[in-house]
């Protein structure tokens, strides 16, 4: 029993502990655009996106593949967009910052672009084999299973390979990054041929900033069923610094059978699941 | 000769005389007017162009610029709007025709050929030189251009026009390293040239000219038979008559009527003299007789 109590006092304390670190470093982000499907994973719940919800760190958007564009804006008038089939997390928990920043996106599939404003700096992004510090201009970022790339638009752009013995790239504005986890990342001055192709059209254009007008906004978005393992399950089975908060942001749904059969099923995907899933024995009094 | 025709060759002359002058000036006038009305065309175009590049630089170039950054939109460009805003006029009115002949341009269809040439030429040589207009012969006809120097003023453009080192990286992806580069600052670089047809304006004009040529003439004849009528009905018959009832009465035929066609005119004077005399030729030869 009291080691029971003691794990779970553990377990609340570490996720406080994250979750205050996260609240200490995330930065408030409106949805102001949405133009296509998209999904908010906030906390527990599943919403769909609507603009002017500001949803808190942590959260998950989930774009489909008919998916224009997702905008976020923060009040100092940076933004993130994101593109079709993208997952990301806004404000993830657990990430060390840079530059004295937290990275405010996580990147796990997809399109995403960054700009900063006036002397607002882009938000930091990390995605599983980069992380750009924030920095003055803009930045286009895609995810792919296997590689990703760093498109500078403008600015200069500072990029860091996250393993280990990873080297720092510099990007001038027009320069492009591309590389995987394993492997040292390549700069070239242009693109390769035929990727500006596929960047989302909707990052092209200078869309005014909405995020004044709709701060004010008291907006309920749509409520949806709660995420199912599916939903989540690449999320569930990401880095340990994202997944450590993951049991007691989702315990209320490890409740369904369902959901409890699939985190056991793949248990060695996500082990922090397993004291919830196989609580320790009450110690005998 | 009698007094008719005396009338008519003196009508016929004076005639001629006054539509050969007439038609001179008519055909310069309407000319000039056609002419006039081709540069006014012209210099319309012109402002068009001119009003399309300023729409473009001011409003829309700078709502494409995230969009260069990944592909080089000609549509960012003054010259190239322009120059498509005025050639979808020429789906209508094929004749008329605008360009921005360039020596050394980006896009190779604003190139300078043959003519052009000369007239950017011209520019180049002559920094006073504003305008410039001329007529050409072309396949369906007179056309009449219009040509403004394009002098590179605005150190904007060269941040395309410069270098390739110093261009955006999308343009030299599109059109390459091999035009558009070395403009320098103050340089002619080209002329803007609009051509306008010659040949409706001047036909209309011409068609005019003859209408106008037509009606005189008819004017003309109209009086001269005016005149004829009236110079046979009032003064050749009377005449006539009074120069039979003369001769009657010189043959001694006192008996002859007296001339009736009396009036406050010449002829009525001339008519009562000569029944005046009629009397007194009457009076002598009875005072002879008795």
């Amino acid at each position: 029993m009291t080691t029971r109590i003691a794990s779970t006092l553990r377990s609340a304390l570490v996720a406080f502990a994250l979750g205050g670190a996260a609240a200490a470093g995330a930065e408030t982000w409106i949805v102001t655009l949405v133009d296509g499907d998209a999904v908010i994973i906030d906390g527990a719940r599943r919403v769909a996106a609507v603009a002017g919800y500001q949803p808190g760190p942590g959260a998950i958007v989930d774009t489909g593949s008919k998916t224009a564009l997702v905008r976020l804006e923060s009040p100092e008038q940076a933004s993130i967009d994101l593109g079709p089939d993208t997952k990301a997390m806004l404000a993830p928990p657990g990430l060390p910052a840079r530059g004295g920043r937290a990275p405010q996106l996580y990147l796990l599939q997809g399109w995403a672009k960054v700009t900063g404003r006036a002397a607002t700096p882009a938000p930091g992004v990390v995605s599983p084999a980069f992380e750009i510090a924030p920095f003055v201009g803009a930045a286009v970022v895609q995810t792919l299973r296997r590689e990703q790339f760093v498109f500078a638009e403008s600015g200069r752009a500072e990029v860091t390979e996250r393993r280990a013995g990873g080297a720092v790239h510099a990007l001038a504005a027009g320069e492009f990054l591309s590389g995987d986890a394993n492997r040292r990342g390549s700069v070239t001055p242009r693109p390769a041929p035929g990727w500006l192709e596929k960047v989302p059209r909707a990052f092209r254009d200078p869309l005014p900033l909405r995020a004044a007008a709709l701060k004010d906004r008291r907006v309920e978005p749509g409520a949806l069923p709660d995420p199912s393992y599916a939903q989540l399950e690449d999320w569930l089975a990401a880095e340990p610094e994202l997944r450590r908060a993951f049991p007691q942001r989702f315990l209320r749904l490890a409740r369904d059978p369902e959901f409890r059969r699939s985190l056991q099923k793949k248990i060695t995907a996500h082990p922090e699941w397993g004291p919830i899933l196989n609580p320790p024995p009450k110690p005998k009094p | 000769m009698k007094l008719l025709v005396k009338f008519n060759l003196l009508f016929l002359v004076v005639m001629l005389l006054g539509l050969g002058v007439s038609s001179v000036i008519t055909r310069n006038l309407l000319q000039e007017n056609a002419k006039d009305e081709v540069r006014n065309n012209a210099r319309l175009m012109m402002e068009k162009a001119l009003a399309v590049r300023a729409y473009t630089s001011n409003q829309i170039t700078k709502l494409l610029q995230t969009q260069m950054k990944y592909e080089f939109l000609p549509q960012s460009v003054p010259s190239f709007s322009a120059t498509e805003v005025l050639t979808s006029l020429q789906g209508k009115y094929p004749d008329f025709a605008y360009k921005e002949a360039t020596l050394n341009p980006t896009n190779p269809r604003d190139r300078a050929v043959g003519w052009e040439v000369d007239i950017v030429q011209q520019f180049r040589s002559n920094a006073e030189l504003k305008e410039t207009i001329g007529e050409r012969e072309t396949p369906s006809g007179s056309s009449l251009f219009v040509a403004r120097p394009l002098r590179i003023t605005n150190p904007a453009c060269l941040e395309c026009h410069s270098s390739v080192e110093a261009a955006p990286k999308t343009l030299v992806d599109r059109y390459g390293t091999a035009n558009g580069f070395g403009w320098q600052l103050n340089e002619v670089v080209g002329a803007q040239i609009v051509s306008v047809p010659m040949a409706l304006p001047m036909a209309r004009a011409e068609r005019s000219f003859r209408v106008f040529m037509a009606a005189q003439v008819g004017v003309f004849v109209a009086v001269g038979i005016v005149l004829n009528l009236m110079i046979w009905l009032v003064i050749v018959r009377p005449v006539l008559r009074l120069a039979d009832l003369a001769d009657r009465v010189s043959q001694g035929d006192l008996e002859a009527p007296e001339f009736g066609g009396g009036g406050k005119d010449e002829i009525g004077v001339l008519a009562a003299s000569f029944s005046r005399m009629r009397a007194s030729v009457m009076q002598a030869m009875k005072m002879l007789d008795t």
